[in-house]
């Protein structure tokens, strides 16, 4: 581990502090003392973020008779898998976990396309009324989305697309502030650049695919990572959309398994870890993009 | 035996009522949560004595079936057969969704004598018969039989009067500090069961044959005045007294007795085992009637149902005393069915004898539509009461004039819009989209000079998401904004034509809302405190993390910090609604541990609020921290450097340089909250069931939902999603005005 005299910045560049280490009157032991408080701060921040996990995880192994223990225990007595057997065996989790898959890798796929494309007319384009569409389209973001959900019902009904995996996927499809944040994005892309692809005979479309969209990683994997998380963590819009049990995304499973009166809790914990487990393993893997993504948007904002 | 080809098809295609041929005879269920997921077995019974027939059962979650259910009869997608909670019958029934059964009475396949007299009244509206009961719960005293007797009484008290002397013999100071330490009962003011029984025990009903309530009449007043005694004399707890739990609370001797129902049975054998012997039921006491609250839930076949035949010879069979056995041993619920009875494991269990018994004189709360906004009002008024020690004479007229109002007007004739309703709607849907797309186009029409050929190739790209958006969010917003002006409802779900346009009628009804104002404050609350403890807490973290931290060390803080960020908010509100229970909730065994007593967090009025307000911190300040993060590192280090070699502290390093070079991050961060908070819903609709305590939690959003998709007023809220709107637009532009941006960011 480096030195706590040491600053290590994974984005050393920006911040432009190259060859000022030894300008920093920072010996180690000073620079440590210093630095207990807000370290302490942190601990506590970070206990308090990851206690519920921790609890979640402990509770879903439990078996019935321990769940309630007073003084509680953390580390569960002859843990028990039974509630994952119940889950997967007597209902439908199996399936629900397929369901859920389905829909977010398709709805993050539609949106990552229609968004940047509509980004980029937005952003690199200029035609007489598109700031006041784009403006349109923005004052959208602040009716609450509980509002369109009978009109959408209705005509997803029209299509018969009600009780459909794809029922969920296409109203989901593009949103404002996909398009919002590519069009921040795309911006600062320069127009040269554009300019010359045009020189060199690419057409439209293939100045979109293989010069504007490589520059845009960043944003496509921020983009793609808040509409994954939307996606997967949808409960009501499912709830009305799905009848069919085996349909259902686990958001929605995982409701049923609340009693009108009474709460296996062991049950409830363990279906909550299904539903976060696949979530928080693609953060682990990918929170350098998640980082970045989030700040992204900040900055461009 | 269905062949494997048949079985597919059947996963495909079978649930969606009316696409299945006809080749097998297949019926689809639906009950509600737990069960929802165990009423295979009744399916498979029905089927192993009717081959060749199907029952396909799907499980709804509680929490939302109501939504779930009228969207289905509005879309026109009901199952054969539904799960109805005994107060939604009205509704349904009002609107013509259920399939009247009075048939089956005359083929004498069942009747009315074969129920308990309360359960066949849930059956029936407006003298026809629209279900068939199928489980009941009712209401009686869970009491520590050890406690009664250590005070010399041999049995729980049968009358009002004897309810008293038990409060005056069980109530105590312990300790001598002058608040009582323990309890005769816990009555709760938030239990309209408990209420209704009460009046009724008294002699007043919720309302007359006349369509009055008589709640503000002598009986009625009197029933409040009992309930006020009881509490302001210590017998039972007030609301802001240190329930935690019910089965906490009994063990620890805290109230030694409490009222609820079947369910808790099961519960209070598995959470207590220590209780084991020390613990019975007993009827309510009387007054001048016997009466308990009778609720559960029947069974019945929506109109729509493409197989009546089949689904009326289902709901009939469940309701067959050997089914309803098999039903309670499945389940623990009740049967509505007298003959059931008789099975061994409910007959010779004292228990289960004390809640036959309270099924004769339990009554369920009156069929009417709106019997649910009838019991908030009910709950608000009796806690007011409470809380405020309001005059009982008084919150009865209140009361009375308040339930008044919600009775049912009857049948709405046809409206304005009738005949050419859906011209009229379309053709001032047509006005708005019109107006908005004049309005974009107008620049592109007055403009000659612009290439035709540029603006067709960027019509490419931005067509797709462009006309995406138009179907699934501009005229979708469009047609809720026309329903804004009109009384569309629960009614013209069940006939269009009913619906009228009522102009700004919407709109001034909500300035002279109360619950409206109560979630506007609400949302206000909450923003105002969430709002600023996010974004301390983030700057802090990011501050911290900032500096000097090998990078291992960041990322773990930061990971952490930002995890909860990433979690459904479904199955993190699982995790702390167990946090914050009373009973081994982590957070009161922890201020336990240090010596401060806990509460009932989420049922409490005053601290249901702050831990929402917590949760909400929790889940989203690690998203602001990585923000302030990023803006933090374009700061470049030697500004600091410079500021500290001119002997600049901290602080001053912070006002002077952090600040304004964060501004527009922090504006962003600022803004997003804001919007974000404003639009607060998820958390009350999973955490406080829908806005408790007394709308203590309820938010406009959620408001807007409830009115939308719980009472189905779907142009009222779509008024109240338009004020709303109009009120983030203007917050957020003041943000912005006052953060003094001239860029037009966002």
């Amino acid at each position: 581990m480096a030195g706590a005299g040491i600053r290590f910045s994974p984005t050393a560049e920006i911040d432009g502090r190259k060859g000022t280490l030894q300008q920093v009157p920072s010996a180690r032991g000073r620079g440590f003392v210093r630095s207990i408080p807000g370290l302490l701060f942190l601990l506590l921040a970070a206990g308090a973020a990851l206690i519920p996990f921790l609890w979640m995880i402990s509770t879903a192994f439990k078996r019935p008779e321990v769940i309630y223990q007073i003084p509680p225990v953390w580390i569960p007595v002859e843990p028990t898998l039974r509630h994952f057997q119940n889950l997967f065996g007597q209902l439908s989790f199996a399936r629900n976990l397929f369901n859920s898959t389905v829909v977010t890798f398709g709805i993050t796929a539609l949106s990552l396309l229609l968004n940047s494309m509509a980004g980029y007319a937005f952003a690199k384009h200029r035609f007489p009324g598109m700031e006041r569409l784009f403006g349109v389209f923005l004052i959208t973001l602040m009716v609450p989305a509980q509002v369109t959900a009978i009109p959408v019902f209705l005509l997803l009904k029209k299509l018969g697309l009600l009780n459909t995996l794809a029922g969920l996927i296409i109203p989901a499809a593009s949103s404002v502030f996909g398009i919002f944040l590519m069009r921040q994005f795309m911006t600062s892309i320069p127009d040269a650049l554009i300019e010359s692809g045009r020189v060199d005979g690419c057409r439209e479309w293939g100045i979109f695919w293989s010069i504007v969209l490589p520059q845009c990683r960043p944003a496509l994997a921020a983009l793609g990572i808040f509409t994954f998380l939307a996606a997967w963590s949808d409960f009501f819009f499912p709830l009305i959309v799905l009848f069919d049990q085996r349909k259902y995304t686990l958001p929605v499973a995982l409701a049923t398994l609340n009693g009108q009166h009474t709460t296996d809790w062991g049950m409830l914990m363990a279906g909550s870890l299904v539903v976060i487990t696949p979530i928080v393993l693609l953060f682990i893997a990918l929170q350098r993009k998640f980082v970045e993504g989030i700040a992204l948007t900040g900055l461009k904002g | 035996m269905i062949s494997k080809v048949r079985l597919f098809l059947f996963l495909t295609v079978a649930f969606v009522p009316g696409l299945l041929s006809a080749e097998s005879e297949e019926i689809t269920v639906w009950a509600m949560g737990e069960e929802g997921n165990r009423i295979s077995v009744l399916a498979q019974a029905f089927e192993s004595e009717n081959p060749g027939v199907r029952v396909v059962t799907q499980a709804i979650p509680w929490n939302g079936a109501h939504d779930r259910l009228l969207t289905a009869v509005a879309g026109g997608l009901t199952p054969d057969v539904v799960q109805l909670g005994t107060t939604w019958i009205p509704e349904f029934a009002e609107i013509d969704a259920l399939l009247p059964l009075d048939s089956l009475i005359g083929e004498g396949e069942i009747g009315a004598e074969r129920f308990y007299p309360g359960s066949w009244k849930t059956a029936l509206y407006d003298d026809r018969v629209v279900s068939i009961p199928w489980y009941v719960d009712t209401r009686v005293y869970f009491y520590r039989s050890d406690l009664l007797e250590d005070a010399g009484i041999g049995e729980f008290p049968r009358t009002w009067q004897g309810l008293e002397e038990l409060g005056e013999a069980l109530t105590r100071d312990v300790d001598g500090d002058g608040t009582f330490d323990n309890h005769a009962y816990d009555l709760l003011a938030r239990d309209y069961g408990l209420s209704v029984a009460l009046f009724r025990q008294a002699g007043a009903s919720i309302f007359g044959p006349d369509g009055k309530s008589s709640v503000a009449s002598v009986e009625g007043i009197e029933s409040l005045s009992f309930f006020r005694s009881l509490v302001s004399r210590g017998y039972a707890p007030g609301p802001s007294g240190r329930q935690i739990d019910p089965i906490q609370d009994l063990r620890t001797g805290y109230v030694a007795s409490w009222i609820s129902g079947p369910w808790m049975v099961e519960l209070l054998r598995t959470q207590a085992p220590d209780l084991n012997g020390k613990w019975m039921v007993a009827g309510m006491p009387r007054g001048r009637h016997e009466s308990s609250f009778l609720g559960g839930c029947n069974l019945a076949v929506f109109r729509n149902s493409t197989r009546p035949n089949l689904a009326q010879r289902f709901v009939v069979f469940c309701s067959r005393p050997d089914i309803q056995q098999l039903w309670f041993s499945a389940t623990g619920n009740l049967p509505a069915v007298r003959d059931a009875w008789n099975a061994e494991e409910l007959e010779n269990d004292p228990i289960w004898r004390v809640f036959k018994n309270q099924l004769e004189s339990a009554e369920p709360p009156p069929p009417l539509v709106s019997w649910a906004a009838m019991e908030s009002a009910i709950e608000n008024s009796v806690e007011d009461m409470v809380i405020n020690e309001r005059n009982p004479a008084e919150t009865a007229r209140e009361l009375a004039s308040r339930l008044d109002s919600l009775y049912p007007k009857g049948r709405r004739g046809k409206g304005n819009l009738s005949g050419h309703g859906t011209l009229v709607l379309g053709g001032f849907f047509v006005f708005f989209a019109v107006i908005v797309a004049l309005w974009v186009l107008a620049p592109a029409l007055l403009d000659r000079t612009s290439s035709w050929r540029r603006v067709g190739v960027s019509a490419m790209f931005l067509a797709p998401a462009a006309l995406h958006l138009i179907v699934f969010m501009l005229v979708p917003l469009m047609i809720s904004l026309a329903l804004s002006f009109t009384n569309y409802d629960i009614y013209s779900i069940g006939d269009w034509r009913t619906t009228s346009f009522v102009g700004f009628e919407n709109y001034q009804r909500l300035v002279g809302d109360a619950r409206f104002w109560t979630s506007f404050l609400n949302t206000v609350y909450f923003l105002a405190v969430a709002g600023p403890l996010t974004i301390i807490a983030a700057l802090t973290a990011a501050i911290i993390l900032n500096r000097r931290f090998s990078s291992r060390v960041r990322t773990f803080f930061r990971s952490s910090l930002f995890l909860p960020v990433v979690t459904p908010l479904v199955a993190v509100a699982v995790v702390w609604r167990w946090l914050l229970a009373p009973q081994s909730g982590l957070i009161n065994l922890g201020l336990e541990w240090i010596g401060i007593e806990g509460r009932a967090w989420l049922t409490d009025p005053v601290w249901a609020m702050p831990s929402l307000i917590l949760m909400a911190v929790w889940k989203n300040a690690g998203y602001s921290m990585v923000i302030f993060l990023a803006g933090l590192q374009t700061i470049p280090r030697t500004f600091y450097e410079a500021a500290e070699v001119d002997g600049a502290g901290p602080m001053r390093r912070f006002v002077s340089i952090t600040i304004p070079l964060l501004r527009p991050t922090l504006l962003f961060v600022v803004v997003v909250t804001t919007i974000g908070y404003m639009q607060l819903f998820a958390e009350p609709y999973v955490m406080t069931a829908g806005g408790g305590p007394s709308d203590r939690t309820l938010s406009i959003v959620l408001y807007l939902y409830q009115e939308g998709f719980k009472f189905f007023n779907l142009g009222y809220a779509s008024a109240v999603a338009y004020t709303l709107c109009l009120v983030v637009a203007v917050v957020s532009f003041l943000q912005m005005i006052l953060a003094g941006s001239r860029e037009g960011r966002i």
